[in-house]
């Protein structure tokens, strides 16, 4: 993947959508390793000649993406005691006599919380860098995205823990702190996916898109919890499982001394009768996974490292955005 | 089972090497980090058990098709009787090819019983499966028996050329030393049946031992009996001799009785022995005299049946040097024993020293006055009627001789000597000197033993004690417990009135000593009550001899000059102390020749000349600390052996120094033959088949089943069938993976 040296030098990239300053993606670029200019360039062009996709990304969040910060009527309520009198609307009472309450919808900017795994398996690579830098990648250029449409994004960098909790802004400020936490975390510690999805779930109050990108590599039982407790909370949740290359084909032909991260042993076994049973295995968790986050309708996207960042995040946008249209 | 190459099952190791690629390759690994540990160890148990069973299978299927490779190419048998079941000939023939020199004997109608016996050995190769298991071994019976194929052996087309060209030999039977290799190659043997085929003349004379080895030869027999015996094997005696046995052998040549030392321009007696084998009295027996390959004279005999003829006759040798006498006779049935010879140094004359303890004026008063008379009357060295040569020193002027210019040294009466003229003493008589020590009034008995006895080591056999004896003539002892066997005092076998009037007054007495093979007392002296005291010792040193005389050769202590018997007396103790011992020149075949080098000529090279003009050069070995010996081994056939100096610089042609005669054993022309019953009789426990060949009956065939198959070619269906099952195996397998 490529690396903080080639966002070097002045490269415009052309965000559209919401048609702000041009000058604005460069700057962040300046300073990510996880802004791809190339990516952000594609999703960018993505959303200029198919505007739809982004709007199908962010739709069902915002009420009406295309009004603005109005305030808008939502239903009346019989008043209690204790409801604040500012709200009461008077021409009914005035018609009818009786108290009722205004209420409108509040109409908030999308905030979007990325959930970014950071365990020491996130730093497994073998040909295509690390699955962290991979997934970092992706979350930066989500957020970069979700911050175009004046919307605001927040990050969260877990590993056994929650170890950074950035709540949601939007300002090229906010990104650029984004980028830089995501660029100096250590992928060191053991995962505990479950709790933390927990954890999230206490910290979220308002309804949010919740994106988890990680390997998953913890029990399918103690994450379909998590991400149940976060459904809970009435969030979107996305879930992007990564997985390197290595990892989905398991190509290895000749004896080989598997050195387990986060505190497995090291194994060394010839691969290759191995291979069908690992993919199946693979399969078997990646089944549980999608059986689960389907139950709770939270979208599952499983990208390899092998594949370019923009095509894994525009198939899926036009996917999500095909369901859309469905509905 | 077995094996036939059983070394090359070493190749079974092979089957190490699939796991010894597999240790390799656990060891060649990739390292790589890895994160998705929970889905490969739980691929991994899921399948541990059978990628450990399916790489089990392939693995056990690889080594066995290496070890079976391995033990198809060492050829294994059966040693049971799955193996005739499976039509395996597995049979170890020992044939023992007789080719002692009565196997040439020839009769009137037939050839001689060695092509018989090649024959039969033939027929024997010929019936073996060598194709299958069959093996034999070759062993050629003579008195010095050759393991000509110890190993069992395949190689049949050897086998026939060591038959087809074998010959025979000079050299006798014995049987119990052949058996000895019998028994060794049928304990390498590793077939499941074992024969022994013997085919000889059966000579009686073969299968005779002295009472004293009849249990271990009969023991021995035995053995081989209980080896060959199970499984159909056994041991067939073929007798390929026939039925007469008339043979006249030349069976002795020697020297005259009293003939030990041969000097030029004397006549020479020399004494042949004609022996007639036979039961009819031959006549016109023509006996031929050769002297270095010249004729010098025949004589006509008639030799009574069953009898020996002794036959005398004289030669007056011109020359110094080495010599060869040969007698024959004409050619009869067997001609290896008509021919006989002797090895003769001629001396010019015999060298003395004689040193004098006791020098005196008269006849009466001096050492050795009367002893120079009787050694040489004319006291002329140069008159050549009498060989011996005589130096005289006194005691004081010993030691500034050198013992090895003499044949013979004397010391007469002396009072002590030095180690260092004993020491050069002793080195002399090492190499073949002579010594004679007359004792005296003068001998100072400590000294003596201190230096010259030294306690059983030195030159002397005995310890001196102290004179002894009776001072006046008159009580004069006389000769007794003469061993007249003794080459020095055989002359008197004959003539022992001539040794009883010899009379000794005073000796000197000996303390007790038990004889030994290289010391021992050879004549007495008869002392009035007690025991006799010993008067002639004999102590054997190296190649030479010293002979101890506890009296003196003078007047004072008897009257033995007196007489002409001690004329005769020293002449022969003299004669037969210089002369060098013909027994090393005259030898049976196969003993060894032994040379011993002046101190001069180890740096020179030899050569020894076989009866047949075959040249083999032989190097001088090391054999004491100024001592070098040339030896030779090779005596396989009878004649005159030629011991040259090769040409020094300035020479053209060799020096032979001397000759060695190598003559056959008589034994073994007695062609007499061992009756089978009487074999039986003899060795109760030696079990045997009997064929007798000389009646013209067919020589037995070894039992041998048709070919069938064999296990190597099983084991080759296995490994492909193996290697098949591998294959396939190995496609299931991975089409799993």
């Amino acid at each position: 993947m490529p690396r903080a040296d080639f966002f070097k030098g002045e490269v415009d990239i052309g965000v559209g959508g919401k048609g702000k300053g041009k000058g604005k993606g460069t700057a962040l670029a300046d300073h990510s390793k996880y802004l791809d200019p190339r990516v952000l360039n594609r999703v960018a062009r993505l959303n200029i000649r198919a505007r739809t996709v982004m709007e199908g990304f962010v739709s069902g969040l915002h009420k009406s993406p295309y009004h603005g910060f109005s305030v808008e009527f939502a239903q009346h309520r019989e008043y209690t005691p204790g409801d604040d009198l500012r709200f009461l609307d008077w021409k009914v009472y005035g018609r009818s006599d009786r108290l009722y309450i205004k209420q409108y919808e509040q109409e908030t900017n999308l905030r979007a919380y990325i959930i970014l795994d950071a365990s020491e398996s996130m730093d497994y690579a073998s040909d295509n860098g690390t699955k962290f830098d991979y997934a970092a990648t992706i979350a930066a250029s989500l957020a970069h995205l979700v911050m175009e449409q004046q919307d605001s994004a927040g990050l969260v960098l877990f590993d056994r823990l929650i170890s950074k909790f950035i709540h949601a802004q939007c300002s090229p400020q906010h990104l650029r702190v984004m980028v830089t936490e995501m660029e100096a975390q250590k992928t060191t510690e053991k995962t505990d996916l479950g709790h933390v999805l927990h954890d999230v779930a206490e910290r979220i109050k308002h309804k949010s898109l919740v994106v988890l990108i990680s390997d998953l590599l913890d029990k399918p039982e103690t994450i379909i919890s998590g991400l149940q407790h976060l459904k809970h909370g009435r969030h979107d949740v996305i879930v992007i499982h990564v997985l390197d290359e290595y990892e989905a084909r398991f190509p290895f032909d000749r004896m080989t001394r598997f050195d387990g991260l986060e505190g497995y042993p090291y194994l060394i076994v010839d691969p290759k009768p191995l291979r069908e049973a690992y993919l199946e295995e693979v399969r078997k968790f990646t089944n549980e996974i999608r059986r689960g986050c389907l139950a709770q309708r939270i979208d599952f996207v499983q990208v390899t490292t092998d594949q370019p960042v923009d095509v894994a995040i525009s198939a899926y946008l036009a996917r999500r955005l095909s369901k859309r249209r469905a509905k | 089972m077995g094996f036939l190459h059983g070394s090359l099952m070493w190749l079974g190791l092979a089957g190490s090497i699939p796991i010894l690629i597999h240790l390799f390759n656990r060891q060649r690994y990739k390292r790589v980090r890895w994160a998705a540990m929970e889905w490969l160890l739980a691929a991994l148990k899921k399948t541990r058990r059978r990628m450990q069973i399916e790489n089990l299978i392939l693995l056990l299927i690889r080594i066995a098709v290496l070890v079976l490779l391995a033990m198809a190419l060492a050829r294994p048998f059966l040693q049971s009787a799955l193996a005739s079941q499976i039509g395996e000939s597995n049979t170890h023939a020992v044939i023992v090819l007789d080719v002692s020199y009565s196997m040439d004997y020839r009769g009137v109608d037939r050839g001689t019983p060695l092509e018989k016996a090649r024959q039969i050995a033939q027929s024997i190769l010929t019936d073996l499966k060598t194709t299958e298991n069959d093996r034999f071994s070759l062993i050629l019976l003579t008195d010095s028996p050759n393991a000509a194929i110890g190993e069992p052996s395949s190689r049949v087309d050897m086998g026939r050329e060591i038959v087809g060209g074998a010959t025979a030999t000079d050299q006798g039977t014995s049987i119990p030393r052949t058996m000895e290799l019998v028994k060794d190659a049928l304990e390498k043997s590793n077939n499941f049946v074992k024969k022994v085929f013997i085919i000889t003349d059966n000579q009686r004379h073969a299968w005779t031992v002295t009472e004293k080895d009849r249990p271990r030869v009969a023991e021995l027999f035995k053995q081989v009996t209980d080896m060959t015996a199970p499984n159909g094997g056994g041991i067939y005696l073929y007798d390929v001799g026939g039925n007469v046995v008339d043979n006249i052998a030349v069976v002795g040549l020697e020297m005259g009785v009293s003939q030990k030392v041969v000097s030029t321009d004397n006549s020479c007696e020399f004494r042949t022995v004609i022996r007639n084998y036979g039961s009819m009295q031959m006549s016109d027996v023509v006996l031929n005299v050769l002297v270095d390959g010249a004729k010098q004279g025949s004589y006509t005999l008639t030799v009574p049946a069953r009898n020996d003829l002794s036959q005398a006759f004289y030669h007056t040798f011109r020359e110094p040097g080495a010599h060869a006498v040969t007698v024959e006779i004409e050619a009869d049935a067997l001609s290896h024993d008509n021919r006989r010879s002797l090895a003769v140094d001629v001396r010019e004359a015999l060298k003395v020293l004689m040193v004098n303890g006791e020098k005196g004026s008269t006849m009466q008063t001096d050492e050795v006055a009367a002893l120079k008379m009787a050694l040489n009357p004319s006291q002329d060295a140069t008159d050549k009627r009498w060989v011996f040569s005589i130096t005289e020193v006194l005691e004081n002027g010993f030691a500034r001789e050198d013992p090895r210019k003499f044949d013979l040294v004397v010391l007469a009466n002396v009072e002590t000597v030095s180690p260092e003229e004993i020491a050069a003493l002793e080195e002399y008589v090492k190499a073949g000197g002579g010594v004679l020590i007359f004792l005296g009034d003068k001998v100072e008995a400590y000294t003596w033993n201190q230096v010259v006895w030294r306690n059983g080591d030195g030159l002397i056999p005995c310890e001196l004690d102290k004179p002894a004896g009776y001072p006046k003539n008159d009580d004069a002892m006389k000769f007794t417990g003469v061993d007249y066997t003794h080459p020095a005092l055989s002359y008197f076998q004959t003539a022992k009135p001539m040794l009883g009037r010899l009379l000794v007054s005073q000796y000197f007495a000996v303390k007790p000593f038990d004889p030994r093979p290289d010391a021992k007392v050879i004549a007495s002296l008869g002392v009035a009550g007690a025991d006799p005291a010993p008067l002639l010792l004999e102590r054997r040193m190296g190649r030479g001899r010293v002979i101890l005389c506890t009296t003196a050769p003078d007047f004072e202590w008897g009257l033995m000059p007196k007489v002409p018997g001690f004329l005769v007396l020293f002449d022969q103790i003299c004669q037969y102390l210089a002369s060098p011992p013909q027994r090393f020149r005259n030898i049976t075949v196969g003993d060894q020749l032994e040379y011993t080098l002046k101190a001069t000529e180890f740096a020179k090279t030899f050569s020894i000349v076989t009866p047949r003009q075959n040249r083999s050069s032989i190097l001088p070995v090391k054999a004491g600390e100024h001592a070098y010996h040339l030896m030779f081994s090779g005596t396989t056939e009878a004649g005159l052996y030629g011991l040259e100096r090769d040409p020094q610089e300035g020479e053209t042609q060799p020096t032979l120094l001397t000759w060695y005669a190598v003559n056959v054993d008589p034994e073994e022309g007695f062609v007499e033959k061992m009756t089978e019953p009487e074999l039986r009789t003899m060795y109760p426990q030696f079990r045997f088949t009997y064929v007798e060949q000389g009646t013209g009956s067919q020589p037995e065939k070894i039992a041998v089943k048709a070919p069938a198959s064999n296990i190597w070619k099983y084991l080759v269906g296995i490994i492909l069938g193996l290697l098949v099952l591998e294959t396939w195996l190995a496609q299931v397998f991975g089409a799993k993976r």
